[in-house]
């Protein structure tokens, strides 16, 4: 193996920990852990926004005239607009041209200190416009195809196994497995780190380590001697999780650097992030959703509900962003949907199913403070079927550019079949 | 190798039902195995009357989707409705009408959850909810305690083959005849019948968008006869008012029906310039009625066979999906040219029957006899069935015309299932798993919120599968470090009675008369939830916890919850290898 910077700073051992103690899986996995305090690991966040975010009005291009027209009621106005009174909220300017939605206003130091970046008129060449199809092609990067039963980050997990892998190499927040995450290599599934344990102990009081159920000894020891490997090995790996998270999440966690996530479950999941990625679990790439984007009714404008949510996304991201502070330079946050929504507003003072859209890449790697991608504009020749902005870049690109630039990815045909990855046509967000 | 007797009888009780009730193993050993997998074959010969006493609780079971879909309103339609009634009261009563309050995040009447029992809550729902909860307890409630547990178990295998994602639009409505009126009647039957249902289901057709499936407009044709469409008398100015994309608008009778078509035309062709609604053919079902639902996705089809598929069942759609779903062939949505399926030639001009014979044809194709047969070994024999048993299977398949009956009894007295790889070879499924507890140790349950909750939690959310194909039958897709700890979660909870709306009565499972050393205990407790002893680790491992007493150590728990030795050696049987399997 090239002794890369990743291997070596693997290989030099343990961390620093300060004044902490060492949690005994450290002891039987090797490589288990970066070099350097807060450095060496990459992290990858996914976050899927269902539904079908409308990223014209997410971020919004000011400079296209006849976005004002397609939208009377739901535009947001630019930037000095002289039709917005005395503090009226507007656009949120980013480059002139673009600007952001006033409800994510949060990130626009993130903007600003070149850690953010915004990839536009991004998405799949697929036309569906059935929701459960497109966010099926996308997480399985493959559009058009359905038989696809895994996700493209899983096979990104499984062709680039890791030596002494922890169970929390992959995590998907929330409930459920995504398919993002499907595959042969296992994630974990957490919606919360407290809630991650066998039940029936008293809920652990206020700054002190939970205890363990009476009976986790008994299940563990039941698997671990039985020769059902399929069992015993998905078992080792619960019990080792449930154990690890109960040290982290016995007490109280505050969140840095004065940092407040929001309330709701993008806030939650990415306070769990925050939580492992500072307990050095070995986590690598986390998934987390947020649904209500689908506003084909009473969209609203500078406010309303798309502001509601986009406020929680920004919040719930400037918060991560803060809370980790100096780890954020390894890494990167990246939000996608499924397609946007229509240019023209409709008759319900709402959007439809559209076609391209945009995305966020945050991080302390990111080449931020710019807005990617070619524009295609809003005029009645470029629109996509004459109702949607056009695509520009396939998604499977800015993905292919985070897993290669971010993650170290080597086996791409296998992580995106069917497409040729080339670095060429790779937006450059990640220099 | 062979497996011994009383192997054979709790191997057969596994596969053939959602694992033993109490007694069921001494019953069947009494009956004996073929007069058993007769009596399971045959459930309209078993009386069932006391599980449909128990359904009768749950009345959206007996609607048809449109009774649903009007007694059921999603609860912002019904704020919408009862703010308008608040309306009125307030002006005719200048008011003084009780306030609906709403959440504004949620949409729906502000509950104070924690204050409220299991039945209450399930009392509660409403709208669409409502009707996919009543139908989530009918299955369970059915897997649990019907006496025709193959027919169950047939119901659940083919509700997966023919999968639906139940949150796609109205489909949340049409689930519930599509299991009663599509899927149920034919479980045993002539897969062509079965065939046939889904494809004329209003959910299926809903769900694949075969609705919109027609034959592409003819803009600048004003007549029946330029467009060689057949007059079958049916009637001209009600097929043409029912169109597929107007949901809301009320189709023209009587004399506006001419003027009322020459709009659409016009509507059409505006539409169309703009990319909407494009009225054309939709080969969505056509490719999953062949890649998923019969030949498979190896069975031999191009994607020419797919659009000729489609031409096929062009017309096959439903009334408004949203009001009144109900199958109907539209003749104006039909292509009635000739058309060339997997080497068949379908003579132009003819309607309905183009869709019967193309479901005939590949109901009856070797490429299907072959796909069923292999799914319905890897269900039960094993996740990599012996080709030999799937040979035989598909052999009379083909002889016996799709019969599911006959072919289930070929591969159920293989020497191939009665082999020792495949004794608890197969990984319960979340339903299983749960339906298996819950008969083992003979539990009351309302098949509640939490069951319903734990399925979701062990990665089997009821009628949320998104892909029409439906979960993977094998091992891998269920079990991880997350839905293993969910399972050991529900047998815990369920043997020491914290599942709210379940109890268990651990005296149905422990010998009487109580002084038995533990390892007696145990294998007495096993006996009656395995059949037979458990492997030595998982016995060792009980007798060790047992020993260490430290089950009695935490004294916070509540009076209700069962901390005795039973209960440990339940939950910890239940949460065994061998329990998860099948």
């Amino acid at each position: 193996m090239a002794v890369t910077r990743r291997f070596f700073l693997k290989a030099s051992g343990l961390s620093l920990f300060g004044a902490g103690v060492v949690p005994s899986f450290m002891r039987r996995t090797a490589f288990a852990l970066p070099g350097k305090m807060g450095g060496g690991r990459k992290v990858l966040v996914a976050i899927f926004q269902r539904g079908a975010v409308d990223g014209l009005n997410m971020v919004i291009p000011f400079g296209e005239k006849d976005y004002f027209s397609m939208r009377p009621t739901i535009a947001i106005p630019e930037p000095h607009a002289a039709s917005a009174g005395d503090g009226a909220a507007t656009a949120v300017d980013l480059d002139g041209f673009f600007g952001l939605h006033p409800s994510l206003a949060s990130m626009q130091p993130l903007f600003d200190a070149k850690q953010l970046a915004v990839v536009h008129a991004v998405g799949s060449p697929d036309n569906t416009r059935s929701h459960f199809d497109a966010q099926d092609y996308m997480e399985t990067a493959t559009p058009g195809v359905k038989s696809t039963r895994d996700g493209w980050l899983n096979r990104y997990l499984h062709t680039q196994p890791e030596a002494g892998a922890t169970p929390f190499r992959a995590v998907a927040l929330g409930s459920r497995m995504p398919l993002t995450l499907a595959g042969r290599a296992s994630s974990l599934v957490l919606d919360e780190i407290k809630n991650f344990r066998l039940l029936g102990t008293p809920d652990p009081r206020p700054f002190q380590l939970p205890t363990p159920a009476a009976e986790e000894d008994a299940f563990e020891e039941m698997y671990a001697s039985s020769s059902d490997s399929l069992f015993s090995k998905a078992a080792a790996e619960t019990f080792e999780a449930i154990r690890t998270l109960r040290r982290i999440g016995g007490n109280e966690y505050q969140p840095a650097n004065g940092a407040r996530y929001p309330q709701g479950r993008l806030g939650t999941a990415l306070q769990q992030v925050a939580q492992l990625i500072k307990a050095d679990v070995g986590l690598e790439a986390a998934f987390a959703d947020v649904g209500g984007w689908d506003t084909h009714v009473n969209q609203g404008g500078v406010e309303g509900q798309l502001a509601n949510n986009l406020k929680q996304l920004g919040d719930a991201l400037a918060a991560f962003h803060k809370d980790l502070g100096g780890r954020m330079e390894n890494v990167v946050v990246l939000t996608m949907s499924e397609f946007g929504r229509t240019a023209r507003e409709n008759g319900n003072r709402g959007t439809d199913h559209g076609h391209a859209n945009a995305m966020f890449v945050l991080g302390g790697p990111v080449k931020g403070g710019r807005v990617y991608g070619r524009w295609p504009g809003l005029k009645p020749g470029q629109l996509h079927q004459d109702r949607d902005l056009a695509l520009t870049t396939d998604f499977r690109d800015v993905f292919a550019e985070v897993a290669v630039r971010h993650l170290g990815a080597r086996d791409i045909a296998q992580i995106f079949p069917g497409y040729a990855v080339s670095p060429a046509n790779f937006k450059g967000f990640l220099g | 190798m062979i497996l011994s007797n009383d192997r054979q009888v709790i191997h057969l009780v596994n596969r053939i039902s959602f694992g033993p009730s109490l007694g069921e193993i001494a019953r069947v050993q009494k009956m004996g195995l073929e007069t058993y997998l007769d009596e399971q074959l045959h459930p309209e010969k078993v009386d069932d009357a006391a599980t449909e006493q128990r359904l009768s609780a749950l009345p959206t079971l007996r609607m048809t989707s449109e009774e649903l879909i009007e007694n059921y309103p999603p609860p912002r339609k019904a704020f919408r409705q009862a703010q308008k009634n608040q309306q009125l009261q307030q002006n005719m009563f200048g008011g003084a009408a009780p306030v609906v309050r709403m959440n504004s995040m949620e949409m729906a009447p502000v509950q104070n959850r924690a204050a409220m029992r299991a039945e209450e809550r399930l009392e509660n729902l409403r709208g669409p909810r409502r009707v996919l909860v009543e139908l989530a307890r009918e299955e369970i409630w059915r897997a649990v305690y019907s006496k025709r547990q193959l027919q169950e178990v047939m119901v659940q295998f083919w509700m997966n083959h023919f999968n639906i994602y139940s949150l796609k639009g109205p489909d949340r409505y049409m689930l519930t005849s599509f299991e009663r009126d599509a899927i149920r009647p034919h479980v045993l039957d002539s897969f062509e019948n079965l065939l046939v249902a889904t494809a004329k289901s209003p959910a299926m057709l809903f769900y694949l968008d075969n609705w919109m499936n027609s034959a592409p407009p003819l803009h600048d044709v004003e007549t029946l006869e330029h467009r060689k469409i057949p007059d079958r008398g049916e009637d001209f100015q009600r097929e043409a008012a029912l169109r597929p994309f107007d949901g809301r608008r009320l189709g023209g009778f009587g004399g506006g029906g001419f003027r009322r078509e020459a709009w659409n035309r016009r509507r059409e062709r505006r539409q169309a310039k703009k990319g909407k609604n494009r009225r054309g053919l939709n080969e969505n079902y056509g490719r999953e009625l062949m890649e998923l639902h019969t030949l498979g996705v190896n069975g031999g089809y191009t994607q020419t066979d797919v659009i000729e598929v489609a031409r096929c069942l062009t017309g096959w759609t439903t009334r408004r999906p949203r009001q009144t779903p109900e199958f109907f062939f539209n003749p104006r949505m039909h292509d009635y040219g000739p058309k060339l399926v997997l080497g068949r030639k379908f003579p132009a001009g003819r309607g309905i029957e183009d869709g019967y014979e193309v479901l005939h044809l590949l109901a009856h194709h070797p490429s299907t006899a072959r796909h069923i047969s292999f799914e319905l070994c890897r269900r039960f024999v094993a996740d990599n069935p012996p080709q030999s048993v799937v040979d035989r299977a598909t052999d009379t398949f083909q002889a016996s015309g799709g019969d599911t009956r006959k072919v289930l009894k070929t591969i159920l007295t293989s020497p191939e299932f009665y082999s020792a790889p495949a004794y608890r070879a197969k990984v319960k499924s979340p339903f299983e798993y749960v339906a298996s507890s819950l008969r083992a140790l003979d539990a009351r349950t309302d098949a509640g919120l939490p069951v319903i909750l734990a399925l979701a939690r062990m990665g089997e959310p009821m009628f949320q599968y998104q892909a029409p194909s439906g979960f993977a039958d094998q091992a891998s897709t269920w079990i991880n470090s997350s839905t293993l700890l969910w399972r050991m979660n529900f047998a815990m909870m369920l043997a020491s009675q914290r599942i709210p709306g379940t109890e268990i009565d651990l005296s149905n499972i422990t010998a009487s008369g109580g002084g038995l050393n533990q390892e007696d205990s145990v294998r007495g407790i096993s006996g009656r939830l395995l059949g037979e002893a458990p492997l030595p680790g998982t016995e060792k491992a009980i007798l060790a916890k047992l020993r260490s007493g430290s089950h009695l150590e935490n004294v916070n728990f509540s009076p209700r919850e069962d901390r005795s030795e039973a209960a440990i050696i339940a939950g910890l049987l239940l949460a065994s290898t061998e329990f998860q399997r099948r």
